[in-house]
């Protein structure tokens, strides 16, 4: 199957080579972004990725105008979830823009919630650290927040003598977590990753996020935003109320709330993000909301090297069903991680850099340890 | 009390030196900056005139249209003296900045960046004959040509 996959991806890419040297053909340019790690982790989660090199995510993708107001973006990434290579279309999106102002797109995008899963995400190049925080990871390594959606994506802004008002407001499936029986352990962290249903609703209930951001005109560089999504999570076949057995169907009705601030100069680079999670299930009656957020900075000197540091901490609350059924923790745990991050990056060319950095860890669950982390970064 | 000069001839004579030094060097800086870059438009575009401000706007992808029209910036390949030139007096960007922020943008937005061409004269025929075509050339590249209008000379 994987190889499968590998294979349709290098066809895909042979045929978009052949249509860009095509007699006549459309200009537009194939990019992308790669990365090569190297990891050193004290980790006692047998996890392949602790020691070792690592081929970080290959991301490709290519813009297009169509017409003066139609557009297509698509991306592919190819991955290896620790054996063999997978082909995921990361986003494939077909705007039309109105005018200046107004934006209407249709298919999967990026999820608006918060500041770095729009400005970076799979752009690793794109990001100071090495990696993302934690909790923003990607649904498919143990992401907790629905990092991308299938639907109807309207985008305005609005320039003022103050400054820029932007909104965006997406609407489109609602996020699923299937777990198996078969596979999982009653009492054990589950295993099963949020599923954005980019294939179709598995219930009737549509998502909708939000993210409403003013860019002041006096601070340049300056950005706040408040971010949201509303929808309902299908969880099936998970003791997401730790009874003991497993649930056939729980369904959460969830409001992800996030707050955003960023300033970004030529040298200095500062960024924090909160998120609050108030997750409403059919199963379990009563529980606490959780909570994650972070906080970096990072100064660049001579246009090449930036020291940088970022803290990140998450309180998954013990009985939440969503967090238990995302495997963030388990029933009884009221689970705290922080991880604190120092490092350097030397951008040698603006293409390629190099970053190095330490990490200590401090988790409810996993324990505390420290990981060493190089990664050898580039966009093409 | 003012305190009288007592500078020696040939200290005198090296400061002469070196203020004149100073004044060529100023001077060829101030020549090698002084030709005019001139914005233009497609001769049938709906502006009169640009500022730099909505020039920088049009070249990094922020102004997209004029009213139902859609803009075509034009640039050169990478390297290209005027694009420096241009991007370092215009938007107040150099090219690596400059690229990088296209990366970014396309990345997170879509969209596509200016489109690239090699000389003058490629620029000057491009945004004549592209519908929103907008260019930019040294003042003595100008030449006459009825299908682009002048909207903006960046000293």
């Amino acid at each position: 199957m994987r190889t499968g996959m590998w294979r349709a991806g290098l066809a895909l890419l042979a045929w978009l080579a052949v249509l860009a040297t095509a007699p006549g053909a459309r200009a537009f340019e194939l990019n992308g972004f790669g990365d090569i790690t190297a990891t050193d982790s004290e980790a006692n989660n047998n996890a392949p990725s602790n020691n070792g090199v690592a081929l970080g995510q290959l991301a490709f993708y290519l813009a297009e105008q169509l017409s003066d107001h139609l557009d297509v973006l698509a991306e592919y990434v190819i991955e290896s979830p620790g054996e063999g290579f997978v082909v995921d279309l990361e986003r494939l999106q077909v705007g039309y823009a109105f005018n200046n102002n107004h934006k209407l797109r249709a298919g999967r995008f990026h999820n608006l919630l918060g500041y770095w899963n729009l400005a970076y995400h799979h752009g690793a190049h794109l990001q100071t650290t090495i990696g993302r925080p934690f909790f923003l990871e990607f649904e498919d390594e143990n992401g907790v927040i629905p990092v991308h959606m299938v639907g109807l994506w309207w985008d305005s802004r609005l320039n003022t003598s103050a400054g820029r008002v932007s909104l965006g407001v997406m609407a489109g499936n609602g996020a699923s977590i299937n777990g198996d029986p078969t596979a999982v352990a009653v009492g054990t962290v589950n295993t099963t990753e949020l599923n954005p249903d980019s294939a179709g609703d598995s219930d009737n209930d549509k998502a909708v996020s939000a993210r409403l951001a003013f860019n002041p005109a006096a601070v340049p560089g300056l950005g706040i935003g408040i971010s949201g999504q509303f929808g309902t999570v299908n969880i099936t076949n998970i003791d997401t109320d730790a009874d003991g057995t497993v649930n056939a169907a729980d369904q959460v009705d969830q409001t992800i709330a996030v707050l955003d601030l960023e300033y970004i100069t030529d040298a200095l680079e500062v960024l924090g993000e909160y998120y609050a999670w108030m997750n409403d299930s059919s199963q379990v009656a009563s529980f606490d909301d959780s909570s994650a957020y972070y906080v970096q900075a990072g100064y660049q000197f001579a246009h090449k090297v930036t020291p940088y540091a970022r803290y990140e901490s998450l309180e998954a609350k013990a009985n939440d069903p969503y967090f238990i059924a995302v495997g963030m923790t388990m029933p009884g745990l009221d689970r705290q991680k922080n991880i604190t991050t120092v490092g350097v990056r030397y951008d040698l060319h603006y293409r390629a850099a190099l970053k190095f950095e330490v990490r200590a860890v401090d988790d409810d669950m996993d324990g505390s340890y420290n990981e060493a982390g190089v990664q050898w970064s580039f966009s093409f | 009390m003012k305190r009288p000069c007592h500078k020696t001839p040939v200290a005198a004579q090296a400061f002469r030196w070196l203020v004149l030094t100073l004044a060529l060097f100023l001077t060829g800086t101030g020549l090698a900056r002084a030709e005019e870059l001139v914005v233009v438009v497609n001769a049938g575009a709906p502006v009169q005139n640009l500022t730099p401000k909505q020039v920088k706007e049009i070249f990094l992808g922020e102004t997209a249209y004029w009213g139902d029209v859609k803009i075509v910036p034009i640039g050169y390949v990478d390297g290209a003296t005027v694009q420096n030139d241009f991007l370092d007096r215009v938007v107040h960007v150099t090219e690596n900045v400059y690229k990088t922020y296209w990366i970014k943008r396309i990345f997170r937005e879509g969209g596509t960046p200016p489109r690239k061409v090699g000389t003058a004269a490629e620029v000057l025929a491009t945004v004549g004959r592209t519908s929103g075509g907008v260019g930019f050339v040294y003042a003595s590249q100008l030449g006459e040509t009825a299908e682009v209008r002048e909207v903006l000379r960046v000293p």
